[in-house]
């Protein structure tokens, strides 16, 4: 009996150790650009580097739970954009109370007058782009930032490759818009 | 250049151009294993708990927090002065605040009548006139469910002024939360009042309960590697604390129970406690249970630790529950013994080192205090000796703190070599001296 135990909790140790080193060389691997993809969603970087952080908690608690380590990276996507998506509903649903309880409009999110006083680019491209829909905002950057295919987008988001497709596609056809109203 | 390629460019360029601000990548990973390490402690201990029957692992812990105190302290009974109490509750002053208003029932998306009535006044789309609607709602935005969509096949109730919608987190999942809901008003818009799912059976807090900075939450569930998150959020939607508790797992229910302390001041006098199972494969919510709380607008109590002689005493005081419990005893602790406190008692902290606190934080049990100066005869052995002995036991009252670091100016380094130590160190509950 108590050998057992004994060599359960030693198994158990093992596999923490285990952990601990493969999370580590993912940290390693894919922190950085995965706080990069925290920023371009939430547009904080003080809270994306919390929700990157978070998601690598939960891998290595999860992690022998995770029937393929091979998927790890994939996981850690989700997780942070799962992350990203529960931040930005707090703000949403916060700002929503303080914008009912004042009476006032819901505020516009872009900045879009000051980036166009400003004439850059990519300001005037980041602007346009938080006034898109949220999953078409996410859709757009896992296309356009990581290069992920449809079929990645789509597994990272939780939705089908064809919604995937169509959010793309209004997405662009939004910021293209977007951006001719403000060059004219 | 087609919109595709400015995109990709502006987006590359952005997500360099804030590299400058991010922190140090070793910062991060040490604060990702301190995470990972108070998990499994909290889960070691739920284990041993739930391994003994349950009314002997109560008594024992009764006894070990017991003998624990009788071992290194003393309790002295302080009555706190006049000066000490907000005269609308001194037993001589007749209370002229008027009795809190009653508890608003609903949570989401109103949370009182004002919410209502202007609601009614701009319905936009009416969506919250619809019950089914607005519990769906309430699944994605208040929640964090991926898709949630009615169960097929469960009874749904809507009569005329209260419902319950059964939801699933996305269609095909097998998890239900119930959603409850009343209408306010004649032909008023809905809202919601709470939710529960059989996985996480929730005993403490009850429904509509006031709850005090510190308070106890209590229950049985089956989760995704036992945890089960708990937020409290309030009226306002401010996320007020995040923690978890362990219960059971793989399908088997197993009690849980902690107590809470909210290190933020209650701003909002309602909010709800939300409990939820996330998923294994993308960690969103998979179930719910959300129970409907107010903040209780009484006085909370704390101690203080000084010495006597050797010997390290506790000191009750008590103060207003509108500022964050852990603050309130740092600053006291920080003003010294006070005539009230009795003969006899010395610390290096006093009426000199009032406003020592420069900065707190308390997030995910780790609870950091930051002191504004160095104070005199601290750093010899016995003095450091003697102030660690008081911040730690003050600090770790509270069960929310799980470690502590402290730091000087801001700088932990510069904290524990004013004191004689080698570099930064992180004081767990279990390690202190």
């Amino acid at each position: 009996m108590m050998a057992a135990v004994t060599s359960e909790g030693a198994n158990e140790l093992v596999g923490r150790r285990a952990a601990e080193h493969e999370v580590a060389a993912l940290f390693r691997a894919e922190y950085r650009s995965l706080v990069r993809l925290a920023r371009l969603l939430l547009g904080d970087p003080g809270a994306a580097e919390e929700v990157v952080q978070d998601a690598f908690v939960k891998l290595q608690v999860g992690w022998s739970r995770l029937r393929d380590p091979e998927h790890a990276p994939a996981w850690l996507r989700s997780a942070v954009l799962n992350g990203a998506r529960s931040r930005l509903r707090h703000v949403q649903v916060r700002r929503r109370h303080l914008s009912a309880a004042a009476g006032a409009p819901t505020p516009d999110t872009g900045g879009a007058d000051a980036a166009a006083v400003e004439g850059d680019e990519r300001r005037r491209m980041m602007a346009a782009l938080r006034t898109l829909p949220p999953r078409q905002r996410e859709a757009l950057v896992l296309k356009f930032y990581l290069d992920l295919s449809e079929a990645e987008t789509a597994a990272t988001m939780g939705v089908s490759a064809g919604s995937v497709k169509t959010h793309v596609h209004r997405g662009l056809a939004a910021l293209e818009a977007a951006l001719q109203e403000e060059e004219r | 250049m087609t919109v595709e390629d400015r995109l990709r460019a502006a987006l590359h360029a952005e997500a360099s151009a804030g590299d400058d601000a991010l922190g140090d990548a070793d910062d991060a990973w040490g604060a990702v294993q301190r995470r990972v390490r108070r998990h499994r402690a909290r889960r070691a201990g739920r284990r041993s708990v739930a391994a003994l029957a349950a009314v002997a692992a109560a008594a024992a812990a009764v006894v070990g927090i017991g003998s624990l105190l009788s071992e290194d302290t003393a309790r002295v009974e302080v009555v706190p002065a006049d000066s000490t109490v907000p005269p609308s509750v001194t037993p001589t002053t007749t209370p002229v605040e008027p009795e809190p208003a009653a508890l608003f029932p609903g949570i989401w998306p109103f949370a009182s009548s004002a919410d209502v009535d202007a609601y009614r006044a701009d319905p936009g789309v009416g969506l919250f006139f619809d019950a089914e609607a607005t519990a769906l709602e309430f699944g994605r935005e208040y929640l964090g469910m991926a898709e949630p969509v009615a169960a097929s096949g469960l009874k749904t109730s809507v009569d005329t002024s209260t419902a319950s919608i059964a939801v699933t987190p996305r269609p095909g999942l097998p998890m239900v939360t119930r959603i409850h809901l009343q209408r306010f008003g004649d032909e008023g818009p809905w809202s919601v009042t709470g939710a529960d799912t059989d996985d996480i059976r929730v005993d403490l807090p009850a429904s509509g309960a006031a709850v005090g900075p510190t308070f106890a939450v209590s229950g049985e569930s089956t989760a995704f590697e036992a945890t089960v998150h708990v937020e409290v959020r309030d009226d306002g939607g401010a996320t007020l604390l995040q923690t978890f508790v362990m219960g059971g797992a793989n399908g088997e229910m197993g009690p849980f129970a902690d107590d809470l302390t909210i290190g933020a001041p209650f701003e909002a006098t309602g909010g709800a406690i939300i409990f939820t199972g996330e998923s294994a494969e993308d960690g969103t919510v998979v179930q719910a249970t959300v129970v409907r709380v107010g903040f209780e607008a009484g006085a909370s109590a704390y101690s203080v630790f000084f010495h006597r002689g050797e010997e390290l005493v506790e000191v009750r005081r008590t103060g207003p529950a509108t500022a964050g419990v852990l603050r309130q005893a740092l600053e006291a602790l920080f003003e010294g013994p006070q005539p009230e406190d009795g003969p006899g008692l010395s610390s290096l902290f006093s009426a000199a080192t009032a406003g020592l606190l420069r900065d707190l934080n308390l997030r995910d049990g780790l609870a950091v205090v930051d002191l504004a100066d160095t104070i005199d005869n601290a750093s010899t052995s016995a003095g450091s000796q003697a102030l660690l002995a008081e911040l730690d036991a003050t600090v770790f009252q509270f069960p929310s703190v799980v470690r502590v670091e402290y730091r000087l100016q801001g700088s932990c380094e510069a904290f524990w070599t004013w004191l004689q130590y080698d570099g930064c160190r992180v004081v767990g509950r279990d390690d202190r001296a």
